[in-house]
């Protein structure tokens, strides 16, 4: 019994990852056609779904984006204040949290959070529509579904990341003077210039990579998950949970390579 | 199991609430679900398959999620530091600590919410808008014996597992990168020196208050599902953002306690 699943296993493990490669593939698929697809439907794009796309994703976040913020900004200062402690570096804390923010916590935290509140709900509303045969209907009485409904929540969803990573990145950056200065007593004064001096365009540019890189993540990988839904109210939950773990996992590794791209390219 | 419990009547989030991370309302739903536990007795073997379903299949994500973490948070520290102290090895120890206190329960927490989170609550939110709930009530089931408080144990012994995993491979990612990356000693990456007490009791607490936090939120989030297919979606978000949001947020009520405080 034990000496036959022993000899089983290389067997498993050859279809383990195979099964895991051409899930994989598939994925990778499916985000190329939703982002081909979606630069096809540019020029047809109706610009009133485009912006209540954008207002249902973004504009509705924005509160959360800026208490995320000031969340990103506390676990800076926490973070800094016990290097800060131990090294006694006082005036380049602002340099420091800066960095952390633009080029790692602001970008990075807020995608995972946004990969569940826009990239869940993408998914769940396409969904529905799958299930519910309204795409289908749309393509029934000859209008392109996709240009109609799914291209427009491609760019705003992608859009909104971007935008609200921004928004999140700024009230990072003021939450942790303030915070710096209650926790860890260091002046804004000396926050500012430390941040002015050392803080580059490359910093910013390095944010702005990664963010857009995040948002089309999190719309792809939701889109072509929503996309595929199929059953009923369970498959919907499913595809918004799975649009979110798939896209938080590929967040974590997209992250270190961009990282290792923009540490070489745009050195501080 | 009785069939007429008192407080079998009412469903919980008949009323809708505005914040999903109302403190008192999560209180109230915890407390239920022990009670309910108590008197109406619960099942080891459902517990056991939670801890399946949340740690055995989380455990993947976290551990590949926080080994890049970990590599990543390295070449920014080395970005940072090797311009003023020229050879990155000296700020291994300080490293290990703030990782362990601060950053890699944080994450990993964050990583668990979004997982556990979603999977919670768009399974609970399918069996409410399927009257599965309320087919559990009418065989004298409970839900708060039987649905929530298995979930609640799980997530209390699984996730500070996933917790303590996460954490222990971004360290190890983060020597392992420093070794090879940037010619550092990996082994003052690994060195505990300056972890006290303190910091270990820190990570406890930050592990177990976000087992707390995120499987209630979540369940939460799924009990309050309304309508159909479209209400399980919106459950879905709405448990997601709720339960990264408790960790985020918890992390900052103990990170104020313990620094005023210990």
């Amino acid at each position: 019994m034990v000496g036959a699943s022993i000899l089983r296993l290389p067997a498993r493990a050859v279809l383990f990852v195979s099964g895991g490669l051409s899930r994989f593939t598939q994925e990778i698929g499916a985000m190329g056609l939703v982002l081909l697809r979606t630069a096809r439907a540019l020029p047809r794009l109706d610009p009133r779904e485009v912006i209540r796309s954008i207002v249902g994703f973004g504009y509705d976040a924005l509160l959360l984006s800026a208490v995320l913020g000031v969340f990103i900004g506390f676990i800076l200062v926490l973070f800094s204040n016990l290097i800060v402690a131990r090294f006694g570096v006082k005036s380049l804390f602002g340099w420091a949290s800066g960095y952390a923010v633009l080029r790692e916590l602001g970008p990075f935290v807020t995608a995972l959070v946004m990969a569940g509140r826009i990239g869940a709900r993408n998914a769940a509303e396409l969904g529905v529509m799958r299930i519910g045969g309204q795409l289908e209907g749309l393509r029934g009485v000859g209008v392109d579904p996709f240009a109609l409904l799914v291209a427009p929540r491609v760019i705003a969803s992608a859009l909104a990341v971007t935008v609200l990573g921004i928004v999140a990145s700024a009230v990072a950056i003021a939450a942790s003077i303030g915070f710096g200065w209650l926790i860890s007593a260091i002046e804004p004064s000396t926050f500012l210039t430390s941040f002015e001096a050392r803080i580059h365009p490359a910093d910013l540019l390095a944010a702005l990579v990664k963010l857009l890189a995040f948002g089309a993540t999190i719309s792809l990988v939701s889109t072509q998950t929503g996309l595929r839904a199929e059953g009923g109210a369970r498959a919907v939950g499913q595809v918004a949970a799975k649009a979110v773990v798939v896209s938080a996992a590929v967040l974590t590794g997209l992250d270190w390579l961009i990282t290792f791209v923009t540490e070489q390219v745009l050195p501080s | 199991m009785s069939a007429t419990a008192p407080d079998s009547a009412s469903v919980p989030g008949a009323h809708r609430p505005r914040s999903a991370l109302a403190p008192i309302p999560l209180a109230i739903l915890c407390a239920r679900a022990v009670k309910s536990a108590l008197r109406h007795g619960f099942s080891g073997r459902d517990i056991l398959r939670q801890i399946d379903a949340m740690g055995t299949r989380s455990m993947l994500l976290i551990a590949f999620g926080m080994a890049f973490f970990g590599a990543v948070l390295v070449e920014h520290g080395a970005s940072q530091a090797r311009p003023i102290v020229g050879d990155i090895t000296i700020v291994g120890p300080a490293w290990f600590e703030v990782m362990l206190r601060d950053l890699a329960p944080t994450i990993a927490g964050l990583l668990a919410a979004v997982r556990i989170g979603a999977a919670l609550s768009a399974e609970i939110a399918a069996m409410k808008v399927s009257e599965q709930l309320d087919a559990l009530e009418l065989c004298a089931g409970d839900i708060h014996a039987d649905i929530v408080f298995p979930r609640l144990v799980a997530g209390l012994i699984a996730i500070p597992a996933l917790i303590v995993i996460g954490t222990a491979t971004a360290e190890l990612s983060s020597a392992f990168c420093a070794l090879f990356f940037y010619g550092a000693d990996g082994g003052a990456f690994l060195d505990s020196g300056l972890v006290d007490g303190c910091d270990l009791f820190a990570f406890a607490l930050k592990a177990f208050g976000y087992a707390l936090a995120i499987p209630l939120a979540a369940i939460r989030c799924g009990l309050d599902a309304q309508g159909g297919p479209g209400g399980v979606g919106e459950a879905t978000t709405r448990g997601v953002v709720a339960s990264s949001m408790a960790v985020l947020l918890l992390n900052v009520i103990l990170g104020l306690i313990l620094f005023f405080c210990v």
